[in-house]
């Protein structure tokens, strides 16, 4: 793993990478769009709006996935000293923050005309709200310090502590309150729905993976260069800051 | 333990600090009032809220300042020096803040009651719910704390970031007070449990990183 830790050879391998994952993501979302709207029939209570849910159940997956990316990079961070892990776990959020916002606007247009309503304080819609929530903190963890090794540590702590949370707000909001159909696809003794749906499904949540991982290896290259640009600041501002006296 | 008294010595500022929690309680609960309408059945039906909602205010109130002054005068690095873990350092904040803010918000547990008309009956639910619930508060708050110690605004991320952390001790302690039958309790003192355990360790790595 900490061969990649050279920035370069990382820069070489995520150039490698790009162009597989921009193809995938473009083969798999223009069948994935095909499927959803041409290739698979309106459910029989829901009518047409159930296309909705080709774009909500990927962004929902990926909600989740990427902040269990984020803990497992910070984790890697803090235990390994990964100097890009960091850089993934701060890349993904953003990704993951946009995902959850999709989530949640399109869950809430299915909403209106299946139940009725924009918003209800349903278990799985307020888990995901929270989620947002975590995001956001969890950007703002990052933006607040201005050395940045301190940032990186106190943000993957964050991290960590709100991925163990996550599992105990779930179930928590779920004691709460429940609206929410029950899951349908990742369940024990296979997925409960039918196979005319669950391919377009299926294309739609790897075109999102891909393009989650495109913008995360984006993100580090721009995270890379940043660094970069701060040394650079540094060493060319040394010779005349180290005249000013240092009140901080 | 002499590093607990020590805490709950310095960060009670001479039993100021435990009297500026009554005073807060008393006037908040006292606004309740005056904002939803002096109706006593509406506001006997939201105590449980109330009482739940002014913990999670008292947890982030103390818990903005429970490393800030002692960091910046040193005596956190002194402590170190003197070869105490950052986790018992961790450890001792918690039962101070707890101190500080909740023994006073259960012994005025009746009074707020009093003012919202929810009768002495349920006083002694809400007080129970508080007691098994605020220690998860007081090990959230103070973790907020050592994550955002020398953050810039760091009182206001400091609750963006504890808040959601803080929900499901809301969901539980809310159904506790409200309900004495339900698994609500149990699961509220679970959460005080996990919370004793988790704070404490990532405050551990959280101190070192800051006191770097």
């Amino acid at each position: 793993m900490h061969r990649f830790a050279n920035p370069a050879r990382f820069g070489r391998l995520a150039d490698r990478v790009s162009p597989v994952l921009w193809v995938l993501f473009g083969l798999s979302l223009a069948l994935g769009l095909y499927l959803a709207f041409f290739g698979s029939p309106p459910d029989y209570q829901q009518g047409q709006s159930v296309r909705i849910m080709y774009v909500h159940v990927p962004s929902a997956m990926m909600t989740t996935g990427l902040y269990g990316f984020m803990a497992l990079a910070s984790a890697t961070a803090l235990i390994w000293r990964h100097p890009l892990a960091h850089m993934a776990a701060r890349a993904a959020a953003p990704v993951g923050t946009a995902f959850c916002l999709i989530t949640l606007a399109t869950g809430s247009l299915w909403g209106r005309p299946m139940w009725g309503t924009w918003w209800e304080w349903d278990g799985r819609m307020t888990s995901v709200l929270i989620q947002l929530f975590l995001y956001f903190g969890y950007m703002a963890m990052w933006n607040a310090f201005s050395d940045r090794a301190r940032a990186a540590n106190a943000a993957a702590i964050l991290a960590l502590v709100g991925v163990g949370n996550l599992v105990i707000i779930r179930f928590s909001v779920e004691w709460w309150n429940t609206l929410h159909q029950p899951a349908s696809i990742l369940r024990a003794g296979g997925p409960t729905i039918d196979g005319s749906m669950l391919w377009p499904l299926a294309a739609m949540v790897l075109a999102a993976s891909a393009y989650a991982g495109l913008m995360i290896l984006k993100g580090m290259k721009i995270e890379l260069k940043a660094v970069r640009l701060e040394t650079l600041m540094e060493n060319q501002a040394a010779p005349t800051t180290s005249y000013r006296l240092d009140l901080g | 333990m002499s590093l607990v008294w020590r805490d709950i010595a310095v960060l009670s500022q001479g039993g100021r600090a435990l009297a500026l929690s009554c005073f807060f309680l008393v006037l908040a609960a006292s606004l309740f009032p005056f904002a939803v309408g002096p109706d006593t059945k509406l506001l006997s039906a939201i105590a449980p809220g109330v009482h739940w909602l002014l913990a999670l205010f008292l947890a982030v109130l103390h818990g903005e300042r429970i490393f800030v002054e002692d960091e910046q005068d040193g005596s956190l690095e002194q402590l170190r020096a003197l070869g105490f873990a950052e986790g018992s350092l961790m450890f001792s904040r918690i039962v101070a803040h707890w101190v500080i803010a909740f023994a006073p918000q259960i012994a005025l547990t009746v009074v707020v009651d009093i003012f919202l008309g929810a009768g002495l009956a349920s006083a002694g639910q809400h007080m129970l719910s508080l007691l098994i619930g605020t220690p998860a508060l007081s090990c959230l708050a103070v973790l907020a704390a050592a994550l955002t110690l020398g953050a810039r605004q760091s009182s206001l991320l400091m609750i963006v970031i504890v808040f959601p952390l803080m929900i499901p001790p809301l969901i539980f302690g809310v159904s506790a007070a409200a309900d004495s039958g339900s698994a609500a309790l149990m699961l509220l003192g679970a959460s005080s449990l996990i919370s004793l355990v988790i704070a404490p360790l990532a405050g551990h790595f959280a101190l070192k990183a800051a006191l770097k």
